[in-house]
């Protein structure tokens, strides 16, 4: 694989995350649909995994960014797939699921399986990239600033990830999340 | 508390983005153990928060 398309197809990666992040975001601003706690951790995990695409691109395609990727991705999949097992029983007094949908499966049934297929892609991407040399050294590191795609999809996921940040300061101040969270508790005691 | 996970990403990201991804590396690690301690605090007796 060329430092080229390796750098492209990490681009396209974190473009991909950002995309999960703005789609939630999205709704919760659209709709008033405030992210519960685990939700929030949900999101945090994508943040997690994105920052090690982030380092491909600046850094050069290393395994041991994957290695970050594959970390990130295996906290949120534990959230979700907590979150999937609290609402998964049919007597469950809060009813069949948790928040919205979208094309029938629960946002958090759709984060557990992004997070399994960003950890087989990282996967794939360390089995078919050829940098990894047989005496454990991998590729030596790109130091070419990144530039057109790799450099917006790097502000884009920057971007989200600053307003999370912000998002979640209005709506649980410096401390926990309510369980169900109907208000941003920031806005409601100032 | 739950702020922190993205903040501590956002301030990695910053440090690779300045070229210092070994502090990158220590404060993106910080933020996996916060998370996952965030986890056990939900899942716990003292929460068992539902949502």
């Amino acid at each position: 694989m060329t430092d080229s398309l390796a750098k492209t197809l990490n681009a396209l990666g974190l473009l991909a995350i950002t995309l999960v992040l703005t789609f939630a975001f999205a709704d919760q601003l659209a709709k008033d649909d405030l992210p519960c706690p685990l939700c929030l951790l949900q999101r945090a995990g994508f943040a997690l995994a994105g920052f090690g695409l982030a380092l491909n691109i600046f850094q050069g395609q290393r395994a041991r960014h994957f290695a970050l990727v594959i970390l990130g991705a295996a906290t949120g999949f534990m959230v979700s797939v907590r979150q999937i097992f609290l609402h998964i029983a049919p007597s469950s007094p809060y009813g069949s699921g948790y928040g919205d949908t979208f094309m029938g499966l629960h946002f958090y049934t759709w984060a557990a399986l992004l997070f399994g297929i960003i950890i087989i892609g990282s996967a794939l991407m360390m089995i078919f990239d050829n940098g990894y040399k047989a005496d454990g050294t991998d590729r030596a590191r790109n130091t070419v600033r990144p530039t057109g795609l790799a450099l917006f999809a790097f502000g884009a996921f920057s971007l989200l990830v600053i307003a999370n940040a912000g998002s979640t300061l209005l709506e649980c101040e410096l401390g926990l999340c309510a369980d169900n969270p109907t208000a941003y508790e920031m806005l409601e005691n100032s | 508390m739950m702020v922190l996970p993205f903040l501590l990403v956002a301030i990695a990201l910053g440090l690779v983005f300045f070229e210092k991804p070994g502090a990158g590396y220590v404060v993106w690690g910080g933020g996996v153990l916060w998370t996952l301690w965030l986890l056990n605090v939900h899942a716990t007796d003292k929460l068992n928060l539902n949502f």
